[in-house]
């Protein structure tokens, strides 16, 4: 039985017992007595969850990789931007000049 | 001498009208917008959103667990006399596996981030285009004197412009190459909020069996007034709503994700990205206006 068909099973008997506990009488020993065993069910759940995510674990390594190459990549395009935005600038001082030279003319 | 002086007017004119029209090409390539900048920031700003609420819906998970041992605690209390709230675990999945999925979340954010800082390589470009034939203009029009005074700083302009069609071609190509790792990211990150989730949506379901039987409890108790047991109702059901709204998150989150996916593949084929990234913000908005309920403060749980 492989993980996720033990979990399927956990979680039907949890609403089975959920579904006993809204029938049980308020205040009853039944009630109480299915609450417990709700709390057990709900533990055990929690335990298999994390191994499922557990064995999922190692996926993540290389995504995180990716991520941080391509965060440096636009870092790189970001500071490149600026720079061509303040060379940019400078041409406008350029043309500025240009322009009382032709006026001078 | 008449004709000389007007056709010297008119070569004036025509050389400022010439100028004056690169200086108007300029001015306009610096204003026009590159059409995927702010299909750009709004994603990445939505998306380093979506990656700090995993931190919220972490801790959200802990109070559910840490609530469900008090109310179990009070209800056994009352019940039997018992003391029991040192002796439960606190029901919950392994805090490394949720560290995991977060760091992979922090992740996306931090790259969504960086996207939304960017600013806008298309106009460079344009303004570096302009700018570029703006040299051929001023040398054309300007004395030879004054041209050899103009080239040096001319040149150093141009060598920083360059290359700068580089610069969105390389944005594209980060993009492009970054979707296949933000879909597998999304992919195993919806999947495992769906898992995680379970364990929450259990917790509120034992807070809210352990609060009717609370209910049931003072009920019963005929020394409590109808006042008293209408106001420890109210607590109840708002106790219950603060429930729900965590819950609405957890199970919000794998639904944002999604979108995330959607709205970035979008991006990186230039295509529906209006519609995908109007669909993401609007996944990204409606978790943020549960957090904004003020039993639950965004970047906080209280």
């Amino acid at each position: 039985m492989t993980r996720l068909e033990a979990r399927k099973i956990l979680l039907e008997a949890e609403n089975s017992l959920d579904l006993a506990w809204n029938k049980a009488p308020a205040l009853s020993s039944r009630r109480r007595n299915l609450s417990r065993m709700i709390r057990t069910v709900d533990i055990e759940l929690a335990d298999l969850d994390t191994k499922i995510l557990a064995d999922g674990e190692r996926a993540y390594k290389p995504l995180i990789g990716n991520l941080s190459k391509s965060i440096k990549d636009l870092k790189w395009a970001r500071n490149k931007v600026e720079s061509f935005e303040i060379a940019v600038k400078e041409a406008e001082k350029l043309v500025v000049w240009a322009t009382k030279m032709i006026a001078i003319l | 001498m008449q004709n000389n002086i007007a056709n010297y007017e008119e070569t004036k004119l025509s050389k400022m009208v010439k100028v004056n029209f690169v200086l108007a090409t300029l001015f306009l390539a610096g204003c026009s917008s590159f059409p995927e900048k702010a299909s750009i920031v709004a994603f990445g700003q939505a998306a380093d959103r979506v990656s700090q609420i995993g931190n919220v819906v972490y801790e959200s998970n802990k109070t559910l667990g840490l609530a469900r041992n008090v109310k179990e605690s009070q209800l056994e209390y009352l019940q039997n006399g018992k003391v029991t709230f040192g002796e439960r675990d606190i029901i919950t999945v392994d805090q490394g596996q949720w560290k995991v999925r977060l760091v992979m979340l922090s992740a996306i954010g931090r790259y969504a981030s960086e996207l939304s800082k960017l600013n806008d390589p298309a106009a460079a470009e344009r303004a570096a285009a302009a700018a570029k034939s703006l040299v051929a203009s001023v040398s054309s029009v300007v004395a030879p004197n004054a041209e050899r005074n103009l080239a040096p700083a001319l040149s150093s302009v141009i060598a920083k412009l360059a290359t700068s069609n580089f610069i969105s071609t390389n944005l594209k190509r980060v993009i492009v190459e970054t979707d296949p790792t933000i879909q597998i990211a999304v992919r195993l990150l919806a999947s495992d909020f769906d898992l995680l989730s379970g364990v929450p949506i259990r917790n509120a379901k034992g807070i809210s069996r352990a609060n009717i039987s609370l209910l049931n409890i003072v009920r019963t108790d005929h020394k409590i007034s109808k006042i008293e047991l209408k106001k420890f109702y109210n607590e109840i059901v708002k106790e219950e709503l603060t429930t729900a709204s965590r819950l609405l998150v957890m199970k919000a989150m794998s639904g944002a994700l999604k979108k995330l996916a959607a709205a970035h593949r979008a991006l990186a084929k230039s295509k529906d990205q209006d519609r995908s990234i109007a669909v993401f913000i609007s996944a990204a908005n409606e978790i943020g206006t549960i957090f904004s309920i003020p039993e639950i403060t965004f970047g906080a749980t209280k």
